[in-house]
């Protein structure tokens, strides 16, 4: 029966979507007094009874099933840097305890599951602005694992004797993405998190920040950018913002405005006034700049043009001097895509603005090519296709773009 | 509720993710040789060898066929999507929009907007277009792509896709398959089918 009802549990929070947790979650009793157990993040730390036992093998289990994931990033310099800040976050005798996985798939989340196995989502690493910032989410995770978090859960989901209408008020509001998420949804669970526990995870993740000598004001402003660009999307789709009720790493309790309130003076009582604090945004987006062409593609296929032009302004740091190339073509790609009246004729500005850089993608080219062709400017349209052709002459699509440019293929 | 959500998180073939009930759906045998209209359209193509089409449309635009069951092996039919609709249902019409069809595309467009199509149901990142070139479709110009893609089971596909817009709406056949075994088995049979592909 233990077992029964353990596996059910387990299933229950498997088909939960990654990060679309909304309504109230249940109310969690509170663990036994755990002070003299060991943490899990300690060196040899084993399963304490057969109810984590039992915990342990499934995650081991789905963590099996993870590794032959196509959607892992293997790039083993990514996962090496992801790794040193997690370690200079939380020291590298605590850091041992984890395995990280970075996956790629373009939603903002991360999350620890209680064997250790940790995912970060490439939709993350897009948005940090700095390793300060990266390194207050995994700081933030790694409380919720070391406090036993997602076990306490579990143990309380025992307690209850009608475990189906717990799974019932369970909030679900699947995304499309949980389809492709399913190889990894029960080691990438996202627990509902009770109010307690997130505000313990907030607090840990500045104590973390500190010790490591970031700037714990890193953790308020991820709130502050992840609110305004799910207004941005919400604006544009015409729904109610997400921002206080996505799950997850940003659950419902407390409201994501509180709390970025709360992180913000939890930061400045941490600080000491007399000490220097580090962002580390040069070496971010150093670490990230490789990976980053794929990673805004990835967001531009979403289709979210409200949030995707937050994210590029934000990227572009609110400066006019910040559009790189890169931004600018992605902006062009944004806009190209939505083709609504005038997109094409904004498109193909944004395009010509990222050529002018020097060093915008090849891609532009072809962006602006299409673009006019769209417009209407039939011989510069062809122009510029024939530019991205003689650029790229090898492209995937070079047979088409060649009969679209005039040329016989 | 739960058993939906398992199906769902299944996540097959591209277009099987939303067809509403394919393991319901009755199949009927086109035999090799036979000549069929397809999507209540006029386009009429050859079965290359022994398929089973389905009774059931995933939409009323649209058709599929299969050898193996949809998982291994999907043949789709679309024809006479018009201006502003979508290659599926819509599902999460406000918060997971698909793109919309439009007459203006350029091959090139057609191209893009399977792609975000797909990855918007597929909800994932590895859907990479490998070639794209220029073809025709009844006679009419269009396009011919080929792609690869992991779905939520973890299997690598390959798909083919030949469009065209004509008198303003769109037709579209594409198949898909494992990249292991079952792409290779089918495709040199389906290519001839839309090389062949007429209009009544």
């Amino acid at each position: 029966m233990k077992g029964l009802l353990a596996s059910v549990a387990i299933a229950g929070l498997a088909i939960q979507p990654l990060a679309a947790q909304d309504a109230d979650e249940p109310e969690i009793i509170e663990a036994e007094d755990v002070d003299d157990t060991p943490l899990p993040s300690a060196h040899g730390y084993e399963p304490q009874d057969d109810l984590e036992k039992g915990l342990w093998y499934e995650m081991d289990e789905a963590e099996k099933r993870l590794k032959e994931s196509r959607f892992l990033i293997e790039d083993p310099e990514l996962n090496a840097y992801v790794r040193s800040v997690l370690c200079k976050t939380v020291g590298e005798e605590r850091c041992q305890a984890t395995r990280l996985y970075l996956v790629r798939t373009p939603q903002f989340n991360a999350s620890m599951a209680p064997n250790g196995a940790m995912l970060v989502y490439s939709g993350l690493l897009l948005r940090m602005r700095d390793e300060a910032q990266l390194a207050a989410v995994l700081g933030h995770e790694f409380t919720h694992f070391e406090k036993q978090h997602s076990l306490r859960i579990f143990r309380s989901i025992r307690t209850k004797t009608d475990i189906m209408s717990w799974l019932s008020i369970l909030p679900v509001r699947l995304p499309y993405a949980a389809a492709m998420a399913s190889q990894y949804a029960l080691i990438g669970s996202v627990y509902s998190f009770n109010r307690e526990m997130e505000r313990e995870a907030d607090a840990g993740s500045i104590d973390e920040l500190v010790s490591a000598g970031y700037d714990p004001r890193a953790a308020s402003a991820i709130w502050s950018q992840l609110g305004a660009e799910m207004d941005a999307t919400a604006k544009e789709r015409r729904h109610r913002s997400d921002k206080n009720r996505n799950g997850g790493l940003f659950a419902t309790h407390p409201r994501s405005t509180d709390r970025m309130g709360k992180l913000a003076i939890m930061a400045r009582e941490a600080m000491d006034e007399d000490k220097e604090y580090d962002r580390g945004a040069t070496e971010y987006r150093a670490a990230i700049g490789d990976w980053w062409p794929k990673l805004i593609d990835d967001q531009i296929a979403l289709k979210d043009f409200g949030g995707t032009e937050y994210l590029l302004a934000t990227l572009a740091g609110d400066d006019p001097l910040g559009w790189t190339g890169d931004l600018l073509y992605a902006r062009g790609e944004l806009y190209r895509a939505r083709a609504e009246e005038g997109d094409f004729a904004q498109a193909a500005d944004f395009y010509r603005q990222a050529i002018a850089t020097g060093t915008a993608p090849a891609e532009s080219w072809r962006g602006l090519g299409i673009s006019l062709l769209r417009d209407g400017f039939k011989a510069e349209g062809q122009a510029a296709l024939r530019s991205y052709l003689d650029l790229r002459p090898d492209a995937p699509d070079a047979a088409l773009l060649a009969s679209m440019a005039g040329e016989t293929a | 509720m739960m058993n939906f959500l398992m199906k769902s998180a299944a996540a097959l073939a591209l277009a099987s993710t939303l067809v509403a009930a394919p393991a319901e759906a009755r199949w009927r045998l086109v035999e090799a040789g036979d000549e069929r209209k397809v999507a209540r359209s006029k386009l009429v193509v050859t079965a290359p060898e022994d398929w089973n089409r389905a009774t059931e449309r995933p939409t009323s635009r649209s058709e599929i066929w299969t050898t193996e069951g949809t998982q291994l092996t999907e043949l789709m039919f679309y024809a006479k999507i018009k201006d502003g609709e979508t290659l599926f249902k819509r599902r999460q019409r406000k918060r997971n929009p698909l793109p919309e069809f439009s007459p203006d595309m350029l091959p090139t467009d057609l191209v893009e907007w399977y792609e975000d199509t797909a990855n918007i149901v597929l909800g994932g990142s590895l859907f990479e277009i490998v070639e794209v070139q220029p073809a025709t479709l009844g006679g009419y110009p269009g396009v011919h792509f080929r792609y690869s893609y992991t779905g939520g089971d973890n299997v690598a596909r390959l798909g083919e896709v030949r469009a065209a817009i004509i008198d303003e709406k769109l037709y579209l056949i594409s198949f898909e398959a494992p990249k292991i075994y079952y792409f290779d088995r089918y495709i040199t049979g389906v290519r001839a089918m839309m090389d062949n592909a007429r209009f009544e």
